[in-house]
């Protein structure tokens, strides 16, 4: 998996978001961008096609905690199904997009 | 002056039905209306004058009358356009038309645009009157006939209410009194230091909301199994309470022996028929069947009343069916034959009610003809009943089963046993079954990073909860705290986990089956599976995210070995 910022609160994933190195470097990304100020946090993830849990766990306490405004743009329909099983697209802001994020 | 010929009492008839009502009267002169109101108007509730048409659909759009009363000819406006513009068309309040002359044409016309009556203006006050009072009873009935039915509609609605309610709560009940000891679908059968592993699974589908069929899966103390399975004659509410009282009858025999620890098949079958003799009526049967894997012994004692023969696969995959050697229960029902197959001669086994073998198919055939082919090719009973879900479109009956799969015994292709686990020793275990997959294999990427994602989330799973003793509120208060990391990067003390992969042909096809044990005490399966992962609850969203990328995700009766099941693409 690789992430970057793109943008000053945006991160893109690329490859999929699978290990425990994976949900720590989505951590320290997100609250490098959080440091800066921003109160909103827009993640576009290009190929992943599920998420763990501790991800899922880490974007529900910026959310509900730390009041961070999420968006998701997600390209895999595998992802999106997981996420809308787990009652988060809302809560996370997910937008289901075709080609490449 | 009413003549003699028209009484009084005729009068305070016709008044009884016109005294609520609201009476339009629309005439071009006025003296026709004010007439009108001088003559009847102590008969009605109210009397409107409109002296032309355009005041009369006025007055109507306003207040709606109850019945109007029209002079013909009107100024500047033909009765007919009157009635047409009327807001309903045809009108569905009565109208008389008061005139001196009509013709047939006019009649006609005006009769199919809701004129009831015409009134010659030479017409004495008791024929108006009579008139008036003929309509105002089809009125009145109209309206007691409209309460009638609406009274008839609530109650309807209530009574649907009332029932569906209380259909709702025997649903509960029912569901209460199945019991599953391994809803977590693995099943450990222990004899000495052999161990036999199985997947099992229960489909059961009800055709009405109350279900005639219901079964019991229990783990004995002695390690045994004990399946049964109950279809009562018929289905809805009738069978569901015979089948709901021979499964409480059977619970309660089980939960009794295993006491007083005797539990005996033959005692158990002995009681649950003279149980069925007391409650049976002279012209009902029930179905059922009991199967004992009796572990000690290495055999499968099975009681068979009236069921469709079961269905066995051997060490070698065929596949034959045992028919049972009794009649359904009855209330006259003494004796019985006991029937009995080698647990090692057995790798598959599926006990069901006719609900599954007599369901038609879309080719207009019966399910049993293709129900071998279909267990061949399958091994868990998700997969079978997505078979019958696309074979079978229009079930006629309650359906159920119990599916049995031995996991072959096999040597592990990777073992790794984990002392203290952290989370970083998660991650080394997890890249070194890669790498030993990536030896076999040279599969797509996507399918070797679900099997991971799987696996990590499944043994982080294991040191959070078996390991750390992390329930769900300690997790969720360590991620509000920002503690959760630190927890798991520290090595959990006199703890392990114990993770194995193994090749498996099943269902005639190449499958990776993952076995990942933890020294912990496990978790109460059925209140966790029974638990929904909302967006504010942190935990359960694990078991969905693996669930997800498998196609089999089970547990062991204690809930501290995770069992996942991957076919290769």
């Amino acid at each position: 998996m690789n992430i970057q910022t793109s943008a000053p609160s945006e991160l893109t994933i690329t490859g999929n978001i699978k290990s425990m190195d994976d949900y720590s470097a989505i951590k320290e990304q997100a609250q490098n961008v959080i440091s800066k100020g921003c109160v909103e946090l827009t993640l576009k993830i290009v190929d992943s096609f599920s998420m763990p849990s501790s991800v899922i766990g880490f974007l529900l306490k910026l959310k509900q905690k730390e009041n961070i405004r999420l968006r998701m743009q997600v390209t895999d329909q595998r992802l999106f199904t997981l996420l809308n099983d787990l009652n988060l697209v809302a809560e996370f802001g997910v937008v289901k997009i075709t080609g490449q994020a | 002056m009413l003549t003699p010929c028209f009484t009084h009492s005729q009068a305070d008839d016709i008044k009884e039905y016109t005294i609520g009502l609201h009476l339009l009267c629309v005439s071009s002169t006025k003296e026709d209306c004010v007439h009108f109101v001088n003559k009847y108007g102590s008969f009605f509730k109210l009397i409107s004058m409109a002296s032309s048409a355009t005041e009369g659909l006025a007055i109507f759009a306003e207040n709606c009358p109850d019945i109007m009363v029209v002079s013909h000819p009107l100024d500047n406006f033909s009765v007919f356009d009157f009635l047409k513009r009327l807001p309903e068309y045809p009108s569905r309040t009565p109208v008389i038309i008061h005139t001196d002359s009509v013709d047939l044409e006019f009649v006609t016309k005006t009769l199919t645009l809701g004129v009831l009556r015409f009134i010659p203006r030479s017409s004495t006050e008791e024929d108006t009157l009579l008139a008036i009072g003929d309509l105002a009873r089809q009125i009145f009935a109209k309206r007691a006939y409209s309460i009638l039915v609406n009274q008839e509609m609530e109650l309807l609605r209530y009574r649907t209410r009332y029932h569906s309610q209380q259909q709702e709560l025997a649903v509960r009940k029912e569901k209460h009194l199945l019991r599953n000891d391994l809803v977590g679908g693995l099943l450990m059968l222990k004899n000495g230091n052999t161990i036999s592993r199985w997947f099992i699974g229960i489909t059961h589908k009800p055709h009405d909301i109350m279900c005639g069929d219901a079964y019991i899966v229990r783990q004995l103390e002695s390690g045994d199994l004990l399946l049964f399975l109950v279809d009562a004659m018929g289905s809805g509410l009738s069978a569901s309470l015979t089948a709901v009282s021979a499964t409480s009858c059977v619970n309660f025999l089980i939960d009794l022996y295993e006491r007083e620890e005797r539990f005996d098949f033959n005692r158990l079958v002995d009681c649950f028929i003279a149980h069925c003799r007391t409650i049976l009526l002279d012209d009902e049967v029930i179905s059922s069947g009991f199967i004992h894997f009796d572990v000690s012994s290495d055999s499968c004692n099975a009681a068979l009343f009236g069921l469709p023969p079961f269905v066995v696969t051997s060490a070698d995959g065929a596949v034959a069916t045992v028919r049972g050697k009794n009649p359904p229960v009855t209330n006259i029902t003494e004796n019985w034959q006991r029937q009995s197959i080698f647990i090692n001669s057995c790798n598959g086994l599926i006990i069901h009610t006719d609900g599954l073998s007599d369901a038609e198919t879309a080719d207009g055939v019966l399910f049993s003809e293709r129900l071998f082919t279909d267990v061949e090719e399958t091994f868990t009973a998700n997969e079978l009943f997505e078979r019958f879900k696309k074979n079978v479109k229009n079930r006629e009956d309650d359906m159920t089963f119990i599916r049995l799969g031995r996991i072959p015994v096999c040597e592990p292709f990777f073992r790794h046993f984990i002392q203290d686990p952290s989370c970083s020793d998660i991650s080394i275990a997890v890249n070194n079954f890669e790498k030993s997959l990536l030896q076999f294999y040279d599969l797509g990427s996507g399918w070797i990073e679900s099997i991971l994602l799987a696996l990590n989330e499944t043994m982080i799973n294991a040191l959070e909860h078996g390991c750390l003793g992390m329930g769900g509120a300690k997790k969720q208060q360590l991620i509000a705290n920002e503690e959760y990391d630190a927890a798991l990067s520290q090595k959990a003390y006199s703890s392990h986990i114990l993770l194995t992969a193994e090749h498996h042909i099943i269902g005639k096809r190449a499958a990776i089956i993952l076995f990942v044990e933890d020294s912990g005490s496990g978790f109460n399966l059925k209140e966790v599976l029974s638990q929904k992962a909302t967006k504010n609850d942190f935990q359960g969203r694990g078991r969905i995210v693996i669930a997800s990328m498998i196609d089999q995700l089970t547990y062991n009766y204690n809930g501290n070995t995770a069992c996942l099941l991957k076919y290769l693409p």
